[in-house]
């Protein structure tokens, strides 16, 4: 609590008498009376609203019971995140676009509670990205006569370079739900954050796409532990005013999620859509751009529902067949011990902010996995890089002109 | 960061209703008029939005419902306001809507200082019928050169007019300009004896050496204002103690009517004044002119609010958790200097003193907000040039738009400006406030005014004593004045009549059907805009009132109709 030099008198006989949120509660719109206060930030009526600037803020007046609290907050970068900070943000610079990740930092109660990768999914692009910070308050920390202030800001300076982000990356995010609950166990969700949440959280892919993700300080007062596959992906290059991120898919895995569709189909999709968004892009008007993202999604729709019905019409031994592929062996499988004892895979660890930040080593793992470990605990969110020279993997076959992709596997600790 | 320009509306003539609306009005004014007497009262038409000039029109005709007296009314831009304020002035529209509202003359100032200017044998005016020499002025020299100097440093938009000014082109052609604005303002009041002056502004050569005229001719100048519905003050020959200027004279007046009529009915006024605070956090109505949508209204409601945001805040700007927070606000620096009383040389010089003040007080956090709107003031880059000077010192420069005004004024223990309607605001909810110069509100006691710049710099010393060592600087008494004010200001001096509608219905379609339908089908008995005019001129007020402020208290609380207890 901050000292007290003015006494200010803001009260009205006017005023509405707030009722606090009681928990476990949630606020999930900008209409409700218990969001007393808001900074660059537009309520909106389903959703919380959206953020205008960097730093903005909101201020909740939530009932404390003495016990402690855990919030949860719940926010997504969707195309009209990108509209308001292209609207907004017009400083030019080479790091911008729906592909462009956001990488914002959330503050309560005068603290930093944690940080958040926020990248638009490569695949269906035009879905958001959602991120989720996760946190625990004191008793001390909430009163019943001051307010929750949830504080979201791009992080903008004291990044490292490889840490790219576009500037001002709050502007636009749109603030979707904050949960607050007794606090019960330890956190699970929020602890890293490589880009957007798996749909489905416990059986979920966690890409970085940025090549580097986000680990947030944990319950425990022990160090961490992570493990990441690697696998190549063909390269796609976009134009040089690409809006779009480009659709990538890694190589050699089938992808189970959609089993009735076939193969060429697919590469249809992705061709006729990966055109689609390249003749959108000489086209500078926002609108325009809409539109053509619309079109694009709804081309793509089409001809995923057309190529269900060719498939329904062939024969089920064709089903098996494509069923039956062999699953391609990941080349850096067979070649990632010798690249981690050759110290050629690179872990590098930021932490943000001021505060001490644990020393990160790698073990290599079967299956062309790492593992990465801290040899102390974290107090303030970090950003961890996954990378291998490429020079180094020349030679090794299989790799040609592909690039290695990172998944983490293991988040638990 | 940018946002999107604001679309300004272009001009009402090319509308359907323009000329409906005229025609409307000369048949409404002319059943609620007395017939033209030989005197006149003389209208101001020099702005480009239409509210205005309908403001000033009302008025005129209100005046003109109890003293017989014609209609003149004078109007034009010359290239300096085209160039730094007009955007589509019209004078064209002015015209015919005077005319409507029953002008028998309208005449191009502007066009008459330009012709007089380029003919070496000038002759004389010819206005309402009558041949008016024009033989010069008898301005006060000293004044005259005052006028010129706050025109310059408007026109050109700098702060203060330097010999290099002086010496220029640009001077030699405003004071040419200033000369023969006084000459043929004194050459209309010599010749038409007008009942009264009605203008929008105060200020600078074409508006101010008018009300210049009319003062030394003892003629009462009403000034309309721009803002909520019909806001006038008006000063009386009567009334006048000799205070340098206008607004001047007036900031006594108001002070002794506030004491009198506001605050001795402050129990009666309670409600009415707490609702008015309750609409200032909500930006109802404006009440911070330059600042309006998501990041306008005041939503903290408690001390602790407050606290809540301000650890954010202060964070923000790498301000010391334990030191206070002095906010000094920028005056748009070419508004209007010298018409008001100011304790130092020019806005610019009274900042930047002030900044340099502040690098040797590093017990306070310091932060520097400049004015929303300088960009239309100021073509020095003032503010940025002092930041920059100023960039190695721990104080914080920001425009105030880059503010919500949660997280300003969840930084603020100490506001210091000139004459901002940020003073009114800040002590209505308890946060003082030090004025370097005189506003209207300057003398209803709820701020800290300055007397001179040593006696300036002296309470600036001992507020940030008193902030150190915890003594307030504001009293119960101080809030409730300022609310009083804040309630009078918005209430108490606003007349709501249908004849002009409120300042918020635009420049529009709208605001021209809504008076044409109060003209047509409303019976104007009693509409308070003939009632308020008549009272202030009757009784020689300051300005308009919306009820009479001087009825006994059981009255006075069924006039207001407000709600008396709560």
């Amino acid at each position: 609590m901050t000292r007290t030099f003015t006494t200010p008198h803001f009260e009205t006989a006017f005023d509405r008498m707030i009722e606090p949120l009681a928990l476990p509660g949630e606020l999930r719109s900008g209409a409700a009376p218990e969001l007393t206060t808001v900074d660059q930030m537009v309520r909106g009526n389903a959703v919380i609203g959206r953020f205008i600037a960097s730093p903005a803020l909101l201020g909740v007046k939530v009932r404390p019971t003495g016990r402690p609290v855990r919030v949860t907050a719940h926010f997504r970068f969707d195309s009209m995140s990108l509209d308001w900070w292209e609207q907004r943000v017009t400083t030019p610079g080479p790091v911008r676009g729906a592909g462009a990740p956001r990488l914002v930092l959330v503050r309560a109660q005068g603290k930093t509670r944690g940080a958040a990768l926020l990248i638009r999914p490569a695949v269906d692009f035009h879905r958001a990205a959602t991120g989720v910070v996760c946190f625990d308050l004191q008793p001390e920390e909430l009163t019943a006569e001051g307010l929750f202030v949830f504080e979201m800001l791009s992080i903008d300076t004291g990044r490292p370079a490889w840490a790219s982000a576009v500037p001002a990356g709050s502007v636009g995010i749109m603030m979707d739900l904050i949960d607050f609950a007794e606090v019960e166990g330890d956190r699970e969700i929020g602890l890293v954050s490589t880009g957007t949440l798996p749909p489905d959280p416990g059986n979920g892919r966690l890409t970085l796409g940025a090549g580097y993700f986000v680990a947030n300080p944990g319950d425990r007062d022990e160090p961490r532990r992570w493990i990441a596959r690697a696998s190549l992906v063909a390269p796609v290059l976009p134009g040089p005013r690409t809006k779009f991120a480009p659709l990538v898919d890694p190589v050699g895995e089938p992808i189970d999620s959609w089993p009735s569709t076939s193969g060429d189909a697919k590469q249809r999709i992705k061709r006729t859509a990966r055109r689609a968004a390249r003749w959108v892009v000489p086209v500078a008007a926002v609108p325009v751009a809409r539109r053509a993202r619309r079109r694009v999604a709804g081309l793509e729709r089409r001809l995923r529902r057309a190529a269900k019905r060719r498939i329904s019409a062939r024969s089920m031994s064709w089903v098996g067949a494509s069923l039956s592929v062999p699953r391609v062996r990941n080349p850096l499988a067979d070649v990632m011990v010798d690249l981690v004892n050759r110290n050629l895979v690179q872990v590098e660890l930021a932490g943000i902010g001021a505060g001490a930040t644990p020393g990160v080593q790698v073990r290599a793992r079967a299956g062309a996995e790492i593992e990465i470990f801290t040899d102390g605990p974290l107090r303030v969110p970090a950003l961890v890089r996954l990378s291998i020279d490429p020079s180094s993997l020349r030679g090794v076959p299989g790799v040609d002109d592909k690039t290695v992709r990172w998944d983490l596997v293991e988040t638990e600790s | 960061m940018v946002t999107a320009p604001i679309q300004v509306q272009k001009s009402l003539t090319d509308t359907a209703e323009f000329p409906q609306f005229c025609t409307t009005a000369l048949e409404f004014w002319q059943r609620n008029l007395l017939p033209g007497g030989e005197r006149v009262i003389l209208v101001e038409a020099m702005s480009q939005d239409i509210r205005v000039t309908l403001r000033n029109l009302t008025v005129a005709n209100a005046l003109r419902r109890f003293i017989p007296a014609k209609l003149v009314v004078f109007t034009g831009a010359d290239d300096d306001w085209n160039e730094i304020l007009w955007t589509f002035f019209d004078s064209g529209v002015l015209s015919a809507i005077s005319r409507a509202y029953g002008a028998v003359d309208v005449i191009d100032i502007h066009d008459l200082v330009d012709s007089r200017i380029a003919d070496r044998v000038p002759g004389d005016l010819h206005v309402a019928g009558k041949d008016l020499p024009v033989t010069g002025s008898g301005i006060d020299p000293a004044v005259l050169e005052e006028n010129v100097r706050a025109t310059l440093s408007r026109v050109l938009k700098v702060p203060q007019v330097t010999d290099e000014i002086r010496a220029g082109a640009k001077y030699a052609e405003v004071r040419q300009r200033s000369e023969q604005f006084s000459n043929i303002y004194d050459a209309l009041f010599t010749g038409l004896d007008p009942v009264a002056l009605v203008t929008s502004h105060v200020d600078y050569n074409h508006w101010g050496l008018a009300v210049e005229t009319a003062t030394r001719f003892n003629v009462p100048t009403v000034h309309v204002q721009s803002t909520g519905t019909l806001k006038a003050y008006a000063l009386f020959p009567e009334k006048r103690r000799g205070a340098a200027t206008f607004r001047a004279e007036l900031t006594h007046q108001i002070g002794e009517f506030f004491e009198q009529y506001v605050w001795s009915n402050r129990d009666r006024l309670r409600s009415s004044a707490e609702l008015s605070a309750w609409r200032v956090k909500g930006d109802w109505g404006r009440p911070a002119w330059w600042r309006g949508g998501a990041m306008a209204a005041i939503e903290l409601q408690t001390p602790e609010d407050r606290l809540s945001l301000r650890e954010h805040a202060l964070a923000r700007f790498g301000f010391d958790p334990d030191k206070p927070v002095v906010a000094v606000f920028n005056h748009a620096i070419s508004d209007a200097p010298r018409t008001n009383v100011e304790i130092f040389d020019d806005l610019a010089a009274w900042y930047e003193a002030t900044a340099d003040y502040a690098t040797k007080r590093a017990d306070v956090n310091w932060l520097f907000l400049d004015h929303p709107n300088q960009g239309l003031y100021d073509s020095t880059g003032f503010f940025d040039s002092l930041k920059e000077r100023l960039a190695d010192s721990p104080l914080v420069f920001l425009p105030s738009l880059e503010l919500s005004k949660n997280v300003m004024w969840s930084l603020v223990d100490l506001g210091v400006t000139v004459r901002g309607s940020i003073s009114n605001e800040l002590p209505a909810f308890g946060i003082p406030a030090i004025q370097a110069g005189w506003s209207e509100w300057s003398q209803c006691g709820f701020t800290i005014v300055a007397d001179d710049a040593g006696d300036y710099w002296k309470r600036l010393d001992e507020s940030i004593e008193s902030l150190l060592a915890g003594r307030p600087l504001i009293t119960e008494e101080q809030i409730e004045r300022a609310r009083l004010w804040a309630w009078f200001y918005r209430s108490g001096s606003d007349v709501s009549t249908q004849l002009v509608q409120p300042w918020e219905m635009g420049r529009s379609e709208q605001l021209l059907r809504a008076v044409r339908v109060s003209m047509r089908h409303v019976e104007a008995d009693a509409d308070p805009a003939f009632t308020a005019v008549r009272r202030m001129w009757a009784r020689k007020d300051p300005f308009l009132t919306r009820i009479d402020m001087t009825l006994p208290a059981q009255e006075f609380a069924l006039a207001l109709g407000g709600v008396s207890e709560l």
